[in-house]
């Protein structure tokens, strides 16, 4: 028993140790670099990471492109690595913080002495955010909407109709490449849950709309000019029910939390 | 001193004709964001913090004027903004990003030179680890790198917005610019813990700034083309 709690120890000491956070961000840095010159001549590789999810991914384009696609695995490791080690190493510090409370005379010190830890932690918040994204998030792209015509939204029993494409098209000077194209489409569209309650959503261009989990983008849209031949009226919408977005987010207000803390410990007179 | 004058006057009249055309720029695109104009902003930037620290008399050796005409050139002869801008960019989020990425990329840069000052010129006055030698630099790496993590978040935030994930595998630059963000890191990392001694932390800043050229410049320039000087031929006859 002695010896495996031995072993653990050092297993926890090597795990949280700082030359292995040099050792990977610094082989973190190579294997991007090299994944630029992956990426930038494989692109269409990589597209569908986001439509189909992670697992099917690198199990159909993943494998298949191991030529291409081996820098991604490689990151995978390193950031699973990363993120371990980063917990380690900062849960090791914060309870020495924690034992060493009562000799810091003030309490504003303590607390902005958790701002380094506040980041690392934010950092590992951030990558399970993505993870969780990358696997558990149902992602269905291409939905086309003609106006008046109602679709399933697939899996669900959510119904969406574009009841209105208001879109707006520039007439000015200033931009003269832009003479008569579409500046800012609008959507109004009417979502049906199960038990058939209908809420009206307008939607546009960096303007999502949430409806029961689902987060719901406009990705395209028609007629672009108002002389294209393109007459007919659709959108074509990306719909996402994406359960780590919120760990994402709270991962990144917390790093810029932490971060600000650390600017005002570093300024502080 | 008259030399100086001079020199400042310059770099004035430089900075103002930059800053004309780039304000240009963006006006001829708001309210969406002129793309690919980081090469325009970075000299602009550069030069802006040589103006300031140079009234508040700081020194600076010959490298970042130097460092802003190369930065200068770079632009004018690899033009690579003559994309149109697209609506996906009319958000807020975009500006921060883009804005933020070219800020944090100059302090680097900054960075950078500071420490190749510490080691050429500071090591014939002070050897060893006085921390004099590098108590500057780090605050424009410290300053760089909450630059580029903001730019970092806007850019996941305008994702998520515009395509429904912070992360779309469309644009190679994601790898460059997270690789970017690891470097800085390792180096807040060296410096913080004190895992290098002084020499090798400076060596790793100065290597900081080629890093963040060929990562986040060069895919940013175009061909060379002599740039269009009709306008001039029209204002001299």
């Amino acid at each position: 028993m002695a010896k495996m709690f031995n072993f653990l120890k050092i297993v926890w000491k090597l795990a949280g140790s700082i030359n292995l956070t040099i050792a990977l961000l610094m082989l973190l840095v190579f294997d991007l670099s090299a994944g630029f010159i992956c990426l930038k001549s494989n692109l269409s590789i990589f597209i569908p990471l986001n439509d189909v999810g992670l697992i099917a991914w690198l199990d159909t384009y993943g494998i298949n492109y191991l030529q291409y696609t081996a820098w991604f695995f490689l990151l995978l490791v390193l950031l699973f690595l990363l993120a371990v080690n980063t917990f380690v190493c900062t849960t090791d510090k914060v309870v020495i913080l924690f034992r060493n409370r009562f000799y810091y005379r003030s309490q504003i010190k303590f607390i902005l002495n958790f701002a380094p830890h506040i980041i690392h932690y934010a950092f590992v918040v951030i990558l399970a955010g993505y993870l969780v994204s990358y696997i558990f998030a149902v992602n269905l792209p291409a939905n086309i909407l003609l106006p008046e015509k109602s679709i399933l939204i697939p899996g669900t029993g959510y119904k969406i109709k574009l009841n209105k494409l208001n879109i707006e098209y520039y007439k000015g000077q200033r931009l003269n490449f832009f003479q008569d194209r579409a500046i800012n489409p609008e959507a109004e569209i009417l979502l049906t849950d199960a038990n058939g309650i209908t809420v009206k959503k307008t939607i546009s261009v960096n303007r999502p709309a949430r409806f029961k989990g689902y987060s719901i983008h406009l990705e395209d849209f028609a007629p672009k000019s108002r002389t294209s031949m393109q007459k007919q009226k659709y959108v074509n919408l990306i719909i996402h029910n994406d359960p780590g977005i919120h760990l994402y987010f709270c991962g990144m207000f917390l790093f810029v939390l932490g971060m600000l803390m650390y600017l005002y410990r570093w300024y502080r007179p | 001193m008259q030399q100086k004058k001079m020199a400042l006057f310059l770099l004035g009249i430089g900075l103002t004709a930059n800053l004309s055309a780039c304000l240009g720029k963006y006006y001829h695109a708001w309210p969406m964001l002129p793309l690919n104009t980081g090469m325009y902003l970075l000299p602009l930037c550069l030069s802006v913090i040589l103006f300031l620290t140079k009234l508040k008399n700081e020194q600076w050796s010959a490298m970042l004027p130097v460092l802003i005409c190369l930065m200068s050139l770079a632009a004018l002869f690899f033009p690579k903004d003559y994309y149109l801008p697209f609506i996906m960019s009319k958000t807020i989020f975009s500006y921060i990003f883009f804005i933020s990425g070219v800020v944090g990329r100059s302090f680097f840069f900054i960075a950078a030179l500071k420490a190749l000052q510490a080691l050429i010129f500071d090591n014939k006055k002070t050897k060893g680890d006085s921390p004099g030698r590098n108590a500057g630099m780090v605050e424009w790496v410290v300053w760089g790198f909450v630059f580029w993590t903001i730019s970092m978040f806007a850019g996941g935030i305008w994702s998520y917005l515009g395509w429904g994930s912070p992360v779309v595998w469309e644009d190679p630059a994601i790898t460059t610019t997270m690789a970017t963000w690891f470097y800085y890191t390792c180096f807040l990392h060296l410096y913080l813990r004190r895992v290098w001694n002084l020499n090798k932390r400076l060596i790793f800043a100065a290597a900081g700034g080629i890093l963040v050229f060929i990562l986040n410049c060069y895919p940013e320039m175009g061909i060379f083309r002599i740039p269009d000087l009709k306008w001039l031929r029209c204002l001299i006859f």
